[in-house]
Order: C-alpha cells, then structure tokens, then sequence
C-alpha cells in the first residue's frame, strides 16, 4: 500500500479487512506514516459482516463487494482533516465514598499523579465503613499527593475532555479543583418507592431485591429467618419476575437480566445460610438470560436452586394471609398455583445514588441502564473523554474483586494523564453559515453545550460549534431541517453516497 | 454512524426510493444512550417514518429497530432472520429500477437552452433593469445574478457554469420579474427549463429535509401496484360522492403533516376545512385514494421524468372518476395543473378551479351565506405567489373575507405583487430565506392585524418555521398567528346552525361569530 501510495500517487486508500473501523487502526497510522491523511483511510470490515455470520461463501462475497463499494464512494467523499488535541492536566478526581474509590485513589497516586477523593454522601459503605473492610482512608492522608475532601458536594463541574475545573462546596467553602480525568463510584441501591407496584403494597411477604438485601444483611449477622408477617419460619421462598405492563416491560427489559442475576447472588447467599431452603425462580423466557449468563445460572443449579422457565409472565395474588404464585410453565396447558412464605419481586426497580446528578453536571450519559448493567461492579463505562463510572454493590462477589477492577479502572486514568496529549478523530459537527437560519433547533437538542448562537451581523445570528466541546453524535445534524450542520467523516453525502454503492444499479 | 439519532428520515426513503425492500436498524439499547437522547430522537423519528411509509401504500414493517448490546449476538441474528423471511414475504418495492443516469452532453444542452431562449421569449430582454428591482433576493444577497443576468448568460451561450451554478437554485420563481417585464418574458419559465438541463449535467439543489419529499414525491410516481393510505385524514362525518362532478384534489397535506410531525401544524386541517365548505354548500366532492402529488416539487427542480409519471397517474383517475370540475386548496397543484399539465397536455378536459374561485361561484348562487357580524375582525392576507402571481386569482379571496365579515388591511406588498414566503420547491433554503420571511411577517405585523391569513400551506409551512425557532430580533415586531383562508371562512361558518364545527384545531381558534 505504501509503494501505491508513494508510487503511483495514490491518495485514498480503501481495506477489505477484519476489525470494525477504529481510531487506533495500525495500518492507518502505518499509512499516515507514508503521508496518507488517516481521514481518507476506510476500513470496510468483511470479517464480522460476512465471513463470521455467512455459511456459504457465495452470498459472503457477494456482499463483501457490496460493502467494499459503499466503502469506495465514501472514501471518495472524504475530506483530509487533522485530528483534534487535547491537553490532559496531570490530576485525578475520586467522588464517591467507597472502598472502591479508596482503592483506585491509592493506585492512582502511587503513579505519581495527584488525586483528590471526595467523601459525598453517596449512600453505600461510608469511609470509616471501608477501612472496616480492610481499606484505610486516613493512611492515604499520610500521601501528600492524595487530598480526602469531607462533608462536601459538588457544585457545578466545567470545562472539557482533559481539563475539568470542579467547583466543591466544603466546610470551610468554596474550592476550585482542576484535573483531567474523574472517576464516579455509584452504590448500586434499589430505590425504595419504585420497589413493587403499589397493588401489593399491603403484603409484608411481598418484598422486592431492595428490601431483600437488607433482610439478608441481617440473617447474615445471625437473625432468625421468619416470615415478615407472622414470625413463622421461612421456608419456601420465590423469586417472581414481575412487570406490571408492556409499557414498564419494555422500559425494563434491558435491566432485566441485570436484577435476576442479582436475585441469584441473593438466592446463593440464603442457601448458604439455609442450605434447606426451598427456593424457586419463575421467570418468563428466561433461555436468553439462562444462556448468556450460565456460570451463574449453573451455580444456582448446583445448590438447588429451581430455576422455572415460564410461557407466560406469573401472577402473585393474596388470598387469607397466604401468599401465592400462578405460573404456566412452558409446556403445559394449565397454570399451577403454589403457596411461599415470602415472595421477592424481582424487576422494575430503580436505583439511586450519585451518578445521575453528578453525570448531568458532566453532561454525560444517565441512562439507568448504563449504570445498571454492571450493578456488581463489573465494568467501567467510560466516557471517551476521561470520565469514569463504576457501581458497586455491598454484595461479597463485588467486594472480592474491588481490588482488580479498581486497579484496571486507575490505571486507564493513568494511561490518558501520561500521554499528556491527547489525539481525538475531527468527527464533530461543522456548520455551513450559509445554510444556517440561525433558528437554534440544533442548540436545543445538544447535550454538551457545544454549540452556540453568535450575531453574524445585526439581525442575523449563525450556529457556531465548539469543537472541544462537540462529542460527534449527528443529532444536531438531523434536527437542522437545512442541511446547514455536517458531521465531519459522516456528512448525509459520504452517508448517502456509501448506500448507494451498496445497491446494485441497474445499467442501460 | 456514531448514533442511531444520528440517522436521517431522508435516508429511508431515498434508499427505498432506490429499489431497497427493507432497512434493519441496530443500534444501543434504549436506555444505554452514550450521547442520552439519541436513542428517543431516533425512534421518534422512525414512527414518523413508518407513518410516511403507511401513506405511501409501503408496510412499515419494512424498517425495523433492533437495540442491542455485544452478548446478543444470537438473539440478533434470529431477528435479522425473521426479519428477512417477512420481506420475503411482503415481496420487492415495486419501484420502477433506477437507470445509471447518463450525463447529458454539452452540445444537447446548448441545443435545449437555445430553444428555452426562443419558448419563453428570453430574447426579447432589452436589459431595462425592471426585474432586478423587484427581485427579493439582491437586497439580502448582494451577490445574487438578477433574472436578466441568467438570461444574458445563456443567450450568450455560456451554459458551462449550468453544471455547478447553485442560484438557479436560489431562485424562488415568485414570478415578480414576469409580471413587470415590459416585453413579456417568461423568467419563470425559463429559470424552469433551465433547472432540467441542469440536473442532466449532475447539477443538483440541496434540498430541505435533505431531499426526504423530493424522495417520497418519486416513490409515488415510480410505484405500480401500491395502494396508498391517503386518507386517514377525513373525519367519518364529510360527505364525500364518488360520483360527484366536483374532483376535490387534496394534494400532499397528509404527507407534510407526517414529515413534519414534531411542528404539530395539522394541514390537513385545511382540507377539512374545504370539504366542510362544499359540504354547507350542499356540494360532496370526489376524493380519490389513488391521487398522487401533483409533481410541482419535481418539476421545479429539474426531474421532468417522474414528474411525467405523476401527471399521468393523476390525469388518468380524474378522467376515471367523469368529474367536470378539479377544486384545489393548494395553489401549488393549482398552478401546475393549470400551467404545466396544460403545457404538456394541452385541454386537459375539465374545468380548473382555486377552492376560493369555487366558493365565490357557490356564493353568487346563493348557495353558501355567511352569518352576519357586526365588528370586522382585522385580518390581512398573504398572496402566494402561484396564486396571486402566477395565475392572478386575487379577487375572490378577498370577496369571500368581506362576505364573512373580515376587515382586510393590505400589507406594502400585496396582491400580484406580493412578497414570497422565501422558499419554493424545497431548494436552497438559506439564512437568506430567514431574512425574506422575517420580513413579510414584519410586513403583517405592521398592519395590526389579528391574523394573517394565506392560502398556500407550503406558505403556512415555510412562515411558521421561521417563528418557531430563535429570533435575531424582538418577537413583537413579527408575531401575528399565520392561518389558513379555508380553515378560518369553515370556522366562521361552523357557527350556524347545522353546520359541524368540528375542524379539529383545539388552541388559537377563530373569535366565534357574534349572533
């Protein structure tokens, strides 16, 4: 591709290959080497498309062509561009009162960068908690380089990708911390309203995850397992999947596997107490999650815990102070009706904590389900833009890991403030003044405040976008009815045009 | 694509317009948003979408939306696989395939502009200057070739500039040039002509919406077969005739209310409204489901071929249906049957009629009468310019205001010398556009009228936008409530006494008539 290149003058540079288009692509940093702009660079992925989900080597070819054509006449659209830089100021924000952010706190300064831990009252494991389980906050006072702020809140937080200046609200007022990069440590925390539907409310055996847990820490300090209503001994125990319409199914359905798997780390924990406890989950459909989660589901298997599979979702009614679940299991015509001594509501839950409202100030993601989906702490999301957030849950499955996720978590903070400088792909919006009626429908769906309206001249205003601030994801572009907003690498042109080349045309 | 709220509207259509038979949409789960709302843009956006599809007599459930994370791997690919087998079973788009455009080449086209020049009397321009005083666009874009400079060009053979020349796109053909030009010169026309010879030399208009109703307009003259779902709009109490001699030509109100869903603007309100109107007048109008676009936004920017097609389609079911009269409340239709259907056609075998033509004849016949009001509502009234301009229909609405006890305070600009509403056929709209529009609604305000009335829902549209994002002057100056003539005369009427009221506009009604 090089001797192409230098050789034959060649300026775009199209590759039928493997891997999904990355900004770390080798061969385009290869070539950009050899004085091609990356820009003009399209990788057209055949491997995931064709090769790993056709069986038949015919119709895989036929449409790897078709998608190395719509990959051609997009190169051909392409603008050269230079990517966008970004400065990384050497120093890291903690928020959140965990063992967790104590821990990657402590492998971040050990690094050599500076961080400040911000105690918020966040729900969960407080400090002093923490150094209860074996992390000890007032060790790390001892580090100059580790700053523990108490009793604070923060009050707003601005700037952009690298250098965020975070107003803290403290005892003795106001401070202005400056780092490039923040980590938020959430505790996964059921809310309390949200829990069952009201319908059941009037239930003391009716219970959801939430209250569950807080059973649970209970019976493991050594309390007696009884029923919430009468005091009787628990038992038989179900776990019911319960949505209370398709409205809220469908609202919940991405965290739904999410809370059963919770349930069972629950389910586990109670026959580790109880180890003759009779225990049944009915859940409806549950072959999806059974097959995408089977190391949990297995485990559940080998305790003895009955895991029913149901045709339709299961009903919980109440009848004389007894408890009762309705479930038609697949295969069979008729519901059948069993009686438990407590009935754990799994599904429809909320959480709480810090992260949503720490999250707007960042101007990032809250969707419930970004949070949600690593309730135990599983994985960091990150922002692209030096923001991290993990949950974490009180569960013994995540405080056995807390200490290798917090050190993978810290040490991709640590990657991006060593680099100093950071390089990120010009895909951001660009607006053609001459389209722009300067209507403002682009600044009210955009997220990150990235673009504004200036005066032209006197009675003409025009969209201008900041740069730094624009994280490339085209809604501005859609929402402009004109035309007048681009997506830099994926302008409607380039878009249109790949389409195209990816349909047939019919010749004279 | 960085996000599925990323995804233009205009790419559906333009990929099913290119003979596509379905499109799987796979992105992140609803609530796992990285950028937080694109997900609820983009399926917002893709029920509008299926609803434009519904209209076009194509199954929505040609689109689908699958939102997953990477562990779904299996679950896609069975949804994909049903996905596949339900267009299977749906069967191909019938859109007729798309020919590899050939690039028309120089000498044809100078051949064609020689013969434009001679069709609309080009050469008779003397350069007296006339038409670059009325033209709209110079004052806000100095740069702008006047309509004679267009000419001049091509007169003089220079048709090079055709292939990339962006103002003959700017161009809003409101037609003033025409009607000043001492020596009868069809710029219009020729401007018209030009746009064809353009588009064969790969020159095209950006368009709003990115080309989204240009696309669907070319479904509709390129489908065979499909039965449309034109009119969900009618409430179950019109009275409609298929055997009435009045062919009542709706137009593309359906479809803009679809497309441009999130502005709420119910234009098909308007003919609601009309049929009320012929309805208290004892007259039920054909409305026929087959009736397709009247091609105008296609043959404004240079697609004769499909806007043939159309003509076709919409000749043959009106001939069908053995009606005597077309009524029109769109003047767009109005213009292009009366003007550009005839060109080709020559008599097209019935009578053309503005909806205010018919009623002003319904009202010399003592068949509709308006209730009597003392005080005059202060209204003024915006001339389109295919209406005012183009086809002179200027008195008839302004007799049927007085005769429902409106006050008309005209604006500067008025009449056959009206003021465009800055866009037409969806072609380069621009902040040039924005100043134009600014500056008719300025026009209204200045009289003090309550509202300003207009006939022309594109009109409707294109004011309205205007007002409804940020303004680089003070909102009082252009704040007047833009409403359409039929809809204000049926709310007027709908006071009487057995006439429904019902025209399903809930806020900013008409002031009920004083009894």
């Amino acid at each position: 591709m090089r001797g192409f290149c230098s050789k034959r003058g060649g300026k775009r540079v199209v590759i039928g290959a493997c891997s999904p288009e990355t900004p770390e692509n080798p061969l385009r940093k290869d070539l950009e080497e050899a004085g091609i702009n990356g820009y003009l660079v399209e990788q057209v992925d055949i491997r995931e498309q064709c090769a790993w989900v056709h069986p038949s080597t015919e119709p895989a070819t036929a449409k790897a062509t078709a998608l190395v054509r719509g990959g051609i006449e997009r190169s051909l659209r392409q603008e050269p561009l230079e990517d966008l830089s970004f400065d990384v100021t050497g120093a890291a924000l903690v928020v959140g009162r965990s063992e967790f952010g104590v821990r990657a706190a402590e492998k971040i300064a050990e690094e050599g960068f500076r961080v400040y831990l911000l105690d918020e009252e966040t729900g969960g494991r407080s400090l002093a908690e923490s150094a209860a389980a074996g992390s000890d906050p007032d060790a790390l006072v001892g580090r100059d380089d580790v700053e523990i702020l108490r009793d604070c809140r923060i009050e707003g937080i601005d700037g952009i990708f690298g250098r965020w200046r975070v107003n803290v609200h403290t005892a003795e007022g106001s401070r202005e911390l400056d780092v490039g990069t923040i980590l938020v440590v959430t505790p996964w925390e059921p809310s309390a309203e949200d829990s069952i539907g009201h319908s059941y409310s009037d239930n003391p055996d009716l219970i959801a995850v939430a209250e569950l847990e807080r059973l649970l820490i209970r019976l493991e300090k050594g309390a007696q397992a009884s029923r919430p209503s009468d005091g009787a001994p628990l038992r038989r125990i179900g776990f019911v999947q319960r949505v209370e319409n398709e409205e809220e199914a469908a609202r919940a359905a991405p965290r739904q596997s999410a809370f059963i798997a919770l349930a069972i780390t629950q389910a586990l924990r109670l026959k580790r107490l109880h180890p003759g406890m009779e225990i049944d989950f009915y859940v409806h459909h549950a072959e999806g999650f059974l097959r995408t989660s089977k190391a949990l589901s297995d485990s559940a298997a080998r305790s003895g815990i009955r895991f029913n599979s149901l045709a339709a979702p299961p009903e919980i009614m109440t009848e004389d102070g007894r408890t009762l679940v309705r479930a038609k299991h697949l295969g069979h015509d008729e519901p059948t009706q069993v009686e438990r001594d407590l009935v754990v509501v799994v599904g429809g839950q909320r959480t709480s904590g810090i992260a949503p409202r720490v999250l707007q100030l960042l101007h990032a993601g809250t969707g419930e389900g970004l949070a949600e989906g690593d309730f135990a702490g599983k994985r960091a999301v990150d922002f692209n833009r030096g923001v991290f957030v993990i949950r974490t849950s009180d569960s013994d499955e995540a405080a056995a890991r807390v200490g290798s996720d917090a050190e993978s978590v810290a040490s991709a903070m640590v990657r991006l403030m060593r680099q100093k400088t950071v390089r990120v792909p010009r895909h951001v919006a660009q607006v053609q003044e001459y389209r722009c009626r300067g209507c403002g429908k682009c600044t009210s769906v955009c997220e990150h405040d990235a673009i504004t309206l200036v005066e032209k001249e006197k009675g003409e205003q025009v969209a201008q976008i900041d740069e730094m601030r624009c994280e490339g994801c085209g809604l501005c572009r859609v929402a402009c009815c004109n035309g007048a907003m681009a997506l830099l690498g994926y302008t409607t042109t380039q878009l249109l045009a790949q389409m195209l080349g990816m349909i047939e045309e019919v010749g004279d | 694509m960085t996000c599925t709220g990323s995804i233009d509207p205009a790419l559906f259509i333009q990929a099913f317009e290119h003979g596509v038979d379905g499109v799987a949409v796979i992105g992140c789960r609803l609530e796992e948003c990285r950028y937080r709302l694109g997900n609820v843009f983009a399926e917002e956006r893709l029920t509008h979408v299926r609803g434009l599809l519904e209209l076009l007599g194509l199954s929505p459930g040609r689109i689908i939306c699958e939102r997953v994370t990477s562990t779904d791997g299996a679950k896609l690919a069975e949804r994909l696989e049903a996905f596949v087998n339900e267009i299977r079973e749906l069967g191909p788009v019938p859109v007729a395939p798309i020919r590899k455009a050939k690039k028309a080449d120089k000498e044809s086209v100078n051949k064609e502009v020689k013969h434009l020049v001679e069709d609309t009397k080009a050469y008779k321009c003397v350069e007296c200057g006339k038409c670059t005083v009325v033209c709209p666009i110079p004052k806000f874009e100095p740069e702008f070739p006047m309509p004679r400079i267009v000419v001049l060009r091509s007169i003089e053979g220079m048709t090079d500039h055709l292939a990339d020349d962006q103002d003959i796109w700017t161009c809003t053909t409101c037609g003033l040039c025409n009607s000043l030009c001492p020596f009868d010169v069809d710029y219009c026309g020729f401007i018209q002509g030009l746009r064809v010879q353009a588009r064969s030399l790969g020159n095209d208009p950006t368009c709003s919406h990115r080309g989204l109703i240009h696309s669907a307009t070319r479904i509709m003259a390129k489908t065979t077969g499909v039965r449309q779902n034109r009119l969900r709009w009618m409430p179950p109490d019109l009275s409609v005739s298929d055997r009435s001699d009045v062919f009542y030509f709706v137009g593309c109100l359906p479809h803009f209310d679809t497309i441009l869903a999130d502005r709420n603007l119910r234009l098909t309100d308007i003919s609601v409204a009309a049929v009320r109107l012929m309805n208290a007048a004892g007259v039920s109008p054909h409305i026929d489901n087959d009736e397709v676009c009247c091609g105008h936004d296609l043959i404004w920017t240079g697609d004769e071929e499909n806007f043939l097609r159309l003509m076709d389609k919409n000749l043959e079911i009106i001939r069908k249906s053995g009606a005597e009269k077309v009524v029109f409340s769109c003047p767009e239709c109005y213009r292009t049957f009366t003007k550009d259907y005839r060109e080709f056609e020559g008599d097209l075998g019935f009578e053309l009629l503005h909806i205010s033509e018919y009623l002003q004849s319904l009202m010399d016949d003592g068949r509709l009468t308006f209730p009597k009001r003392e005080s005059a509502i202060p209204v003024t009234y915006h001339d389109s310019c295919r209406l005012g301009t183009h086809l002179e229909v200027i008195d008839s609405p302004r007799h049927l205001f007085e005769a429902a006890g409106l006050k008309i305070i005209e604006m500067e600009n008025t009449k056959n010398r009206s003021y465009c509403c800055g866009n037409c056929a969806w072609t380069n709209c621009s902040s040039t556009t924005m100043k134009m529009q600014l500056e008719r609604m300025r026009q209204a305000k200045r009289t003090g009228a309550e509202f300003l009335l207009t006939s022309d829902p594109k009109c409707q549209i294109h004011l309205s936008c205007a007002m409804s994002g940020e303004l680089p002057i003070e909102r009082e100056l252009v704040d007047v409530p833009v409403k359409d003539m039929a809809i204000a005369l049926a709310e007027i009427l709908g006071g009487q006494p057995g006439v429904s009221t019902r025209i399903g506009r809930g806020e900013e009604r008409w002031p009920t008539p004083e009894r």
